[in-house]
């Protein structure tokens, strides 16, 4: 029985090595590192892995990278034979725009696992900012922040980038009910508007447009000093004047000096210490006046920053805020010149031009202006105000033929430069009939002259009616046309119509035959009839008025004879 | 290589008319900021090309990157503010030493740091548009820019090399001033 025992233990153990050791039993098994990744920070080049079996030990990992595809894989330095789950590669010498592969694989013995690949990257695709270095300075109502830039300086990942970091800031009182306020704020600068003799905490992180953000900076506290006995002056303004600039600012205390100085603004982007590029404003030393005068000649065209001090001779105050002066916007605006033309459909063109320019030409200048438009009805004193910044526009469907005035202004598009001209000349002009109006008139047109044929033929119809009834004719229906075809009948009828012509002759004188013919006879006169002898002549004929009278002449003539 | 002068002038000219906004997308007077800048760094010329023929060099400008189609407003801000930050960073920082007349130097400094202001405070900068793997602008144009200062530090600063970097630099400026007109015709 023992012997058994011992027998199938034995069979056991031997048959288990292989499953305690798969990487012993052949090699095939070994498996690729899991979930590479790359992580960066500034100039840090971390590469990190998963072992694909825990349990397994004497497993090295092994990194090569390649530059071009088709290239030759290079092994990648820092990351030879490593038996952690991450190395550092930094020192390989890489352009960081450029794309590259990386692959990983373990090796145990004489075994190897599969390449395990990364997709083809870039250094800076993949690179995080790190916190910045910050220093600070504490003035009574102030802290001056001094802020280095992440990564190595003059080198590295940010070489070409040191001057085109953001930098965000995050301020708090140190107290419990602090409240954090967040500025942007330059490499070198003030924090301002603080309370003297407090405890204020700070971070700071970097940002690189357009979407790297970095990672805070260490909290630092600082206690603001006590409140200088001089302050600061204020208000700072530049004008201009002839030839001349005038620099003049506020101050409250009496028996002091003032000096200013000034920078160019751009010095502000690059990292460093730029205490020591302020430069004196000329006439601006030790004046006991709350303003100085320099000559134009003194700027060339730029931006610049300019800042002013006090003195009573034993303390100093602190600077003031740097005021920013940009030699371009010292200009008096002029106030521009408006045409203005009634257009169709009762509208209104504007043209607005520079002085000295015409209408057609565009508007040229340095800087962006807009224009404030006041326009109004000539009889009403509403007025519309628009601001425009087109110098060709047009104000529709105004009311047709009515006189509409315009004056404009010009502004300076910043609104940080409170600028404008004085109102120009006021420009009115009569709008031109709308179409509309027109419209209706050509219909009027037309409706008129179809109408005149139309209202004659009615007119001529009712004086028919009216000669109709007032003044009849003499001349029969047709109906009765129809009906009385017979003359006598029709004769008897009609007494006033159209007498027959007959031909009468007289037979009482043989010797003489009198052809009497009677002509017709018009209507109105009188009818009368006469009768005839005992002697017949032979000769009857109907009577009507008109052969009344004569008939009767005649044989009265007959009688007497 | 040099583009025809007039025909930059006409071309800029013409961006400089269509006034209007993008809100924060550009500042409004970008063109003509751009316009006084390449302006400026014609008249920082102090060498012929001729007399610089063994420093001819082909940076690889990478046009592709500035072609406007393809680009969605922040990429093309993005592109906007690297060129501007890398040309500011080249000829007003003073890690490279360069023999340009001060004044017009101290001009084209201004501006260019005025215009990197105004871009910095958009806040559409923040939107962390993501770029397709396969079109990185943001490295490639950064690789562009890379190859000037070590094209500089190859050649040791001198005037010749810098004439090079002059010349060069204004295609990226000028790029950026059309990709900006298109940007504004677009909208």
């Amino acid at each position: 029985t023992m012997l058994a025992l011992l027998s199938a233990t034995t069979l056991v153990l031997v048959a288990g090595v292989p499953w305690m050791l798969p990487a012993a039993a052949g090699g095939t098994n070994l498996k690729s590192p899991q979930n590479v990744e790359v992580y960066i920070v500034d100039d840090t080049f971390i590469l990190r892995w998963n072992r694909s079996s825990p349990s397994v030990r004497n497993v090295t990992f092994s990194a090569d990278y390649q530059i071009h595809e088709n290239g030759a894989w290079l092994q990648l330095p820092g990351c030879q034979s490593v038996a952690s789950t991450e190395c550092n590669f930094s020192s390989v010498k890489l352009n960081v725009y450029e794309e590259i592969k990386l692959r990983i694989r373990a090796k145990e013995g004489n075994n190897t696992s599969p390449w395990r690949y990364v997709d083809s990257f870039t250094l800076f695709e993949k690179a995080q900012i790190g916190p910045p270095k910050v220093h600070l300075e504490a003035e009574d109502k102030a802290i001056i922040v001094n802020i280095s830039p992440p990564g190595t300086k003059g080198g590295g990942m940010w070489a070409s980038d040191s001057s085109g970091f953001i930098y965000s800031l995050d301020i708090w009182k140190n107290s419990s009910s602090g409240e954090r306020k967040t500025k942007t704020v330059y490499s070198r600068d003030k924090i301002y508007e603080l309370s003297p003799e407090t405890t204020y905490c700070l971070k700071v992180r970097a940002r690189l447009l357009p979407r790297k953000t970095g990672a805070y900076s260490p909290v630092y506290c600082i206690k603001t000093a006590v409140e200088n006995k001089l302050p600061p002056p204020e208000n700072i303004q530049v004008e201009a004047k002839n030839q001349t600039y005038i620099l003049k600012w506020d101050y409250a205390q009496e028996n002091v000096t003032f000096h200013a100085q000034w920078l160019h603004a751009y010095l502000k982007k690059i990292p460093g210490d730029n205490s020591g590029k302020w430069k004196q404003i000329p006439n601006c030393k030790n004046v006991r006046t709350t303003q100085c005068v320099f000559p134009k000649n003194t700027f060339h065209k730029g931006i610049y920053l300019i800042r002013v001090r006090a003195s009573d001779g034993n303390t100093t105050s602190v600077w003031s805020h740097e005021e920013k002066f940009d030699t371009q916007l010292q200009i008096t605006l002029f106030p521009p010149v408006i045409t203005m033309k009634p257009t169709n459909n009762a509208s209104l063109r504007v043209y607005i031009s520079a002085p000295g320019e015409s209408e057609n030409k565009p508007v040229n200048h340095l800087y962006p202006l807009i224009y404030e438009i006041v326009f109004w009805e000539n009889t009403s004193n509403a007025e519309r105000k628009i601001l425009e910044k087109r110098t060709d526009f047009t104000f529709p469907q105004l009311k047709p033929l009515t006189v509409y005035c315009v004056k404009a202004r010009a502004l300076l598009q910043d609104e940080r430069w409170n600028k404008s001209s004085v109102f120009s000349d006021i420009v009115c002009e009569k709008t031109k009939p709308g179409n509309t109006s027109k419209t209706w008139l050509i219909a009027g047109v037309c409706a008129a002259l179809f109408s005149i044929p139309v209202v004659i033929y009615v007119m001529k119809l009712l004086f028919r009616c009216i000669s109709y009834v007032f003044f009849p004719s003499s001349k029969p229906p047709s109906t009765i046309d129809e009906y009385f075809s017979e003359q006598p009948l029709r004769n008897l009828l009609l007494f006033t119509s159209e007498e027959l012509t007959e031909r009468c002759f007289i037979i009482e004188n043989t010797n003489t035959i009198t052809a009497v013919e009677e002509t017709n006879q018009t209507d109105g006169e009188h009818k009368k009839y006469s009768s005839q002898t005992s002697q017949d002549s032979g000769n009857y004929s109907n009577e009507d008025e008109s052969t009344g009278s004569k008939f009767s002449e005649e044989f009265l003539h007959q009688e007497t004879e | 290589m040099a583009l025809p002068c007039s025909f930059m002038v006409a071309l800029v000219v013409l961006s400089c008319h269509s006034l209007g906004s993008l809100g924060c997308d550009l500042p409004q007077d970008h063109s003509l900021l751009n316009w006084r800048a390449l302006m400026l760094l014609r008249q920082m010329r102090r060498l012929s090309a001729s007399s610089c023929d063994n420093y001819t060099n082909d940076f690889g400008f990478p046009q592709e990157v500035f072609d406007g189609k393809a680009l969605q407003k922040a990429q093309a801000i993005s592109v906007v503010h690297v060129t501007n930050q890398k040309t500011f960073h080249l000829f007003c920082t003073e890690a490279s030493p360069a023999p340009w007349n001060m004044t017009l130097l101290e001009e084209l400094c201004s501006g260019l740091s005025e215009q990197l202001g105004r871009l910095e405070a958009c806040p559409l900068q923040e939107a962390g548009v993501e770029e397709t793997p396969l079109v990185n602008r943001d490295s490639i144009l950064r690789n562009y820019f890379q190859r000037i200062p070590l094209y500089l530090q190859e050649k040791q600063y001198s005037p010749c090399a810098w004439e090079m970097v002059r010349a060069e630099i204004m295609k990226p400026l000028y790029a950026s001033t059309v990709l900006h007109k298109r940007l504004r015709s677009r909208k």
